[in-house]
């Protein structure tokens, strides 16, 4: 007989789902002392069961494996006759039963598992030929059924949460393409949170991140904590609900703050220092509950997590100095870019700062004024791909899509190659180098527009004199609407108004 | 949390009995906070009959540890389980504190200290 905990440890030892569920049809056919075995599990519907795993004829039995049937397979071609089971069964009342089926692969014993009073799946074992198993076998396969049901659906939550956590990843390394490293670090946080909660059957927890060196941690997610505990936790390396203990390496995360603990309600928290090379990166912290049920294994979990959560902010720091090292050099070839040519010495320096002016009239945060002021040092970057050194056509159409490719893979706001790409469109679509129009712009790209055109305008180069500040006024009432943005033209003839030629950066 | 204190050629033993969690942490504390009495105090806590600890657990045991630095005191923990052994290690006090497999090897390490 087969105990529980046999079953457990010979089910879970190996660590592949596959391998597993291998495991526990070997169990089962040696219960049954019959050499095929089959494994079906209910799908998410809970109408139809796959097939799962299967084992077929092992090589057991030397006389009936090896060579035989095997040659006779591959003289014959007999694998393209050979029968197979089915790949899917509907789920009905009579598979919930313990009997004899007829299938392909002949007469097989079929016994329903379940766990926690729910069907997860079948088992069927065989070939019985006309007679149904023996006494003895379909008793040890009635007292496997029990502890075999409970391991797989063990086995099953795991692969889910390995599956989910792929698929998290995945989704993370796709974002970061598309949206910024700071906003998928807090959904990828919040979805480990989540994750970690639910394997281990703890209530609540959060994950803190130190937002710069020697910072206090800051909450990144929480899960079952009460509404202030974000905005009112203490997470001060020194006074705060935790310290951090600099005697070991990198520091031991220890609970001092005992009122604190009770006040937010924490009843057994366990809380996992997050270090790298010595510095603490943050906390990842969950709370047992009052009915403590945590064990090694839940340990074990939360320990994965939090090296999981560990990975990503050393990568997403990584990506992070990486990502500023490179616009420094983006901004540094602009700039070279600049002083090729005596007219617009410059030139990228002060498109950024009219942009930053422009988007500050227009009431934009320091957000907008950092992307604007970004975009501005590189937005015609792409020219140093697109003209000779000697001149050249400057408005080649292709500088804003070129320039906005050198950083738009990287983790960096959007709105910087957004505003980049498209700097030379017009509100009314005859811009380039897409033609979009309107809202179709970023604004941080309508913005910019305007800055340039100011810049541009009120320098002069080798065959114009540069506009004066009232003729500037006068182009941009006249553009308003067909190639400036009402809002954003608005906002530049306001500014024209009150600082003169200060404006496009040449007086002032 | 039940506890006993026994002596043991000059070392405190403290014996403690089951979770030690935020609700346990205080009387904890206090428990500890009497027994460090002073630079000749040799105290070991028994952590054979502890089922788990939390990080307010360790914390205690941390501040217990400080505590008896400061005095010119001992402090050491002994006969922690796997379940508590991982909690020391996952927050990295296994690192700070002076933790011994058993009693007797705790008791004749504090009493060569």
């Amino acid at each position: 007989m087969t105990s529980g905990a046999q079953v457990s440890a010979a089910v879970i030892a190996p660590p592949g789902y596959a391998e597993r569920l291998e495991a526990a049809l070997a169990l089962a056919s040696e219960a049954a002392d019959l050499p095929d075995a089959y494994l079906y599990l209910l799908d998410a519907s809970g109408r139809r069961l796959h097939l799962a795993q299967s084992r077929a004829r092992p090589a057991a039995d030397p006389s009936r494996a090896a060579a035989g049937p095997l040659a006779e397979q591959l003289e014959g071609g007999a694998e393209w006759s050979a029968p197979t089971p089915p790949l899917e069964l509907t789920r009905t009342p009579e598979l919930e039963t313990e009997r004899a089926v007829t299938t392909p692969v002949g007469t097989l014993w079929s016994l329903p598992l379940e766990s926690d009073g729910d069907l997860l799946g079948l088992l069927q074992v065989g070939p019985l030929g006309k007679r149904d198993p023996r006494r003895a076998a379909r008793q040890g396969l009635a007292a496997l059924a029990p502890p075999l049901a409970f391991v797989l659906a063990r086995a099953r939550r795991e692969e889910e949460l390995r599956l989910r956590l792929t698929a998290a990843e995945a989704r993370l390394e796709g974002s970061r393409r598309l949206a910024g490293a700071a906003v998928d670090l807090d959904s990828f946080v919040r979805l480990l949170l989540d994750l970690a909660l639910s394997s281990t059957g703890a209530g609540s927890g959060f994950v803190a991140i130190v937002p710069a060196r020697g910072a206090a941690p800051q909450v990144r997610a929480a899960a079952g904590m009460p509404d202030q505990f974000a905005t009112q936790v203490d997470l001060s390396p020194v006074g705060g609900l935790f310290e951090w203990h600099p005697a070991a390496e990198g520091g031991a995360l220890v609970l001092v703050d005992l009122e604190a603990a009770a006040r937010f309600g924490l009843s057994a928290p366990i809380a996992v220092p997050l270090v790298e090379g010595g510095e603490p990166l943050g906390i990842f912290a969950i709370d047992f509950g009052p009915d403590r049920l945590f064990d090694e294994n839940a340990l074990a979990l939360l320990e994965a997590f939090a090296e999981q959560v560990r990975l990503m902010l050393h990568n997403a720091r990584l990506f992070e100095a990486f990502s500023h090292s490179y616009l420094d050099t983006v901004k540094g070839l602009a700039t070279a870019l600049d002083a090729r040519r005596p007219h617009t010495a410059d030139h990228h320096e002060r498109v950024a700062a009219v942009a930053v002016a422009i988007a500050a009239e227009l009431g934009g945060g320091e957000e907008e004024a950092a992307a604007l002021r970004d975009a501005g040092l590189i937005h015609d970057v792409g020219l140093a791909g697109t003209i000779g050194v000697e001149g050249g056509n400057e408005t080649d159409v292709e500088h804003p899509t070129l320039g906005a490719s050198l950083i738009e893979h990287l983790p960096l706001p959007p709105a910087i190659a957004g505003a980049v790409a498209t700097h030379h469109e017009w509100v009314d679509g005859w811009g380039f180098p897409r033609g979009l129009r309107g809202e179709e712009i970023p604004r941080a790209g309508r913005i910019l527009g305007m800055a340039e055109f100011l810049v541009e305008m009120g320098t002069g180069d080798a065959v114009r004199e540069p506009w004066p500040v009232d003729r500037l006024a006068a182009e941009i009432a006249v553009r308003r609407g067909s190639q400036f943005d009402p809002e954003v033209a608005d906002a530049a003839l306001r500014l024209a108004a009150r600082d003169g030629l200060a404006l496009s950066g040449v007086g002032g | 949390m039940d506890y006993r204190i026994e002596n043991e050629e000059g070392v405190k033993i403290v014996r403690l009995a089951g979770p030690l969690d935020v609700s346990q942490a205080m009387q904890l504390r206090e428990v500890l906070g009497e027994q460090i009495d002073g630079p000749a105090a040799r105290v070991l806590i028994d952590l054979s009959e502890v089922p788990l600890i939390d990080s307010s657990g360790i914390g205690v045991m941390v501040t217990a540890h400080r505590r008896a630095d400061d005095a010119g005191a001992a402090f050491a923990l002994a006969g922690a389980g796997a379940t508590v052994a991982r909690v020391f290690s996952l927050t990295r006090t296994d690192k700070l504190l002076r933790l011994y497999p058993t009693v007797d090897a705790g008791v004749e390490a504090l009493r060569a200290s």
